[in-house]
């Protein structure tokens, strides 16, 4: 369970410090996708490097299983939008890249840990494909690779930066098809930015909206559908309604308004 | 001809031979004519006959590994001293604060103008050549290097560090081999002007060298020497480069094939 509450977050900058954030909270229990909603340049960026504990220069804290976060680890993950490749490597070496980083002790808990095919085969990419430099890779595949790489140390939470907003439509559901069976098959949690309210829907949990910067998280929007999502969902009139839903409650949030309280339109009644 | 496409190696080489033949051929011409005064611009079979008696009777060729050598010392002391210090000052900005100013300033400062300080400092041996060699190259390669570092994106290391990697292993395993074809080539482009610094560090007391064959030939006039030194120089560049780039294939064969994709 990852559990933030962040106070406040800024940039020194020449005409003084620029508030980014604001007040902030979020939990991310286990198993479960949370989506960042929010304009752009609103700090939904630096809320993942926080989360990461990739910068730890803010007011307020971040807690993953009741340990304060205080650096970055493999118990969080990220992928980013731009496709990450360590080009000097095979793709197969870019996926075990992590290998060379863990400390001898894990796997934690004892539980076999997935092997290079094993998380090759999830994402989609072929025998042939791991022999190649990701040079010789396309845009999509490279971005499975980036999924994969991030997932192989196994982490608990995996934070996603807008990393479907760069690909073309078929990879971008097979990225999308890919998070629900990673959170299926190891209990990983995503937090996962995106600007696509298709998308959004189709993936959280939970949505939480965040304001115009300095940012706050304005409000929680939990989709009024079925939690097992299959691409056939994304054609159901619930899907169809929830998006009305959540595009007209959008236009309705204000910064202001409503702080912190879970919306549920239609009460959670929708069936398929 | 199609726009940016890659020509096949023997239409290239072709073209390339074909361009050097044509230019050698105007030279005889314009000299022939007597358009160019035969004193300050010797004719191609002129400068060839001179050719001949400089590697076989006066031993150019041991100039030529004088020089080399004098270039390979200095050239590797300074990689060896300037690639380290330039991903040291990347990496930690207190030490690029340390180095900075005293490398922003010496990179400044004319070469040639310290000539007669290094001659002071190290006397009239080795020591001018090497230190004329080693500031011509040592200050420019820390500055192109720490550009080309602190130019790599920071999602690599952040991408690096939620895998468990540490700084020395940033380093060891983000830095280094992300920047390796870089400064692969900025050695290459460092290791030119060494030839080009070589000519000023050759002009204290030497017996044996390329710029010593120069300036014996600018002081008796000797049109036909300095053609056979310059044209010397230029081709061991020439095949130097080809070398390099060669190895460049060869060891960064990842990077070749993501040029050929992009072109
Ligand atoms: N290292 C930094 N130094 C100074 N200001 C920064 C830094 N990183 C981000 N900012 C500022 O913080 C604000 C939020 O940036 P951030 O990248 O987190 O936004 P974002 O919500 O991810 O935007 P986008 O939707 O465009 O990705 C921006 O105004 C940006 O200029
Ligand atoms: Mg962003």
């Amino acid at each position: 369970m990852l559990k933030t509450k962040i106070r406040r977050k800024s940039f020194a900058s020449r005409s003084g410090a620029r508030e980014v954030l604001g007040e902030v909270e979020l939990t991310v229990p286990p198993a479960t996708i949370v989506c960042l909603y929010g304009p752009s340049g609103c700090g939904k960026s630096t809320l993942l490097r926080i989360l990461a504990g990739l910068d730890c220069d803010y007011e307020g804290e971040v807690f993953l299983n009741g340990r304060e976060v205080k650096g970055p680890s493999r118990a969080v993950g990220m992928v980013v939008q731009m496709p990450l490749a360590f080009e000097w490597l095979s793709v197969r070496r870019n996926l075990e890249f992590g290998d060379r980083f863990a400390s001898a002790v894990s796997p934690a808990s004892g539980e076999q840990r997935a092997t290079t095919e094993e998380m090759a085969d999830l994402v989609g990419l072929s025998a042939h494909d791991l022999e190649q430099y990701p040079s010789q890779l396309s845009g999509g595949m490279k971005q499975r690779m980036a999924f994969a790489r991030a997932l192989l140390p196994h982490p608990e939470v995996l934070l996603l930066d807008e990393p479907f907003s760069a690909l073309d439509f078929e990879s971008r559901q097979a990225l999308q098809e890919i998070v629900l069976t990673t959170r299926e098959r190891y209990g990983t949690s995503f937090v996962c930015v995106s600007h696509d309210p298709e998308e959004v829907l189709y993936l959280a949990d939970k949505i939480v909206v965040l304001s115009a910067r300095p940012s706050r998280a304005i409000t929680q929007f939990i989709p009024d559908l079925p939690a097992e999502r299959t691409p056939r969902t994304r054609y159901t009139r619930c899907f169809q309604q929830a998006k009305r839903d959540l595009r007209g409650w959008l236009s309705g949030v204000s910064p202001g308004s409503e702080n912190g309280r879970d919306v549920s339109p239609t009460g959670g009644r929708c069936r398929v | 001809m199609s726009f940016r496409t890659p020509l096949s190696r023997g239409r290239y080489l072709r073209l390339a031979l074909a361009s050097i033949a044509s230019l050698i051929a105007i030279w005889a011409v314009l000299a022939r004519a007597g358009v160019l005064s035969s004193t300050y611009f010797p004719s191609p079979l002129s400068v060839g006959a001179a050719a001949g008696r400089l590697f076989l009777q006066q031993g150019l060729l041991i100039d030529i590994s004088a020089s080399a050598g004098r270039i390979g010392v200095a050239f590797l002391v300074s990689a060896l001293l300037g690639v380290p210090l330039a991903l040291w000052m990347s990496c930690y900005k207190a030490v690029e604060a340390v180095f900075a100013p005293l490398v922003d300033f010496v990179r400044y400062v004319p070469v040639p103008a310290l000539l007669p300080i290094f001659v002071l400092v190290s006397g009239i041996g080795e020591g001018p050549k090497f230190l004329v060699l080693f500031f011509g190259t040592f200050f420019q390669l820390v500055l192109l290097v720490l550009d080309d570092a602190d130019a790599v994106p920071a999602v690599y290391f952040d991408a690096a560090r939620t895998m468990g990697a540490g700084n020395g292993q940033l380093i060891r395993h983000v830095l280094v081999p992300y920047l390796a074809p870089q400064i692969y080539d900025r050695l290459r482009i460092t290791l030119g002007w060494c030839w080009t610094y070589l000519v000023i560090a050759e002009l204290v007391a030497v017996n044996r060298g390329v710029g010593h064959v120069i300036k014996e030939a600018q002081r008796f006039n000797a049109a036909t020497d300095l053609f056979v030194s310059c044209i010397v120089l230029g081709l061991i560049g020439l095949i130097t480069d080809f070398l390099i780039k060669l190895g460049y294939r060869r060891f960064f064969p990842y990077a070749a094939k993501s040029a050929l994709q992009s072109s």
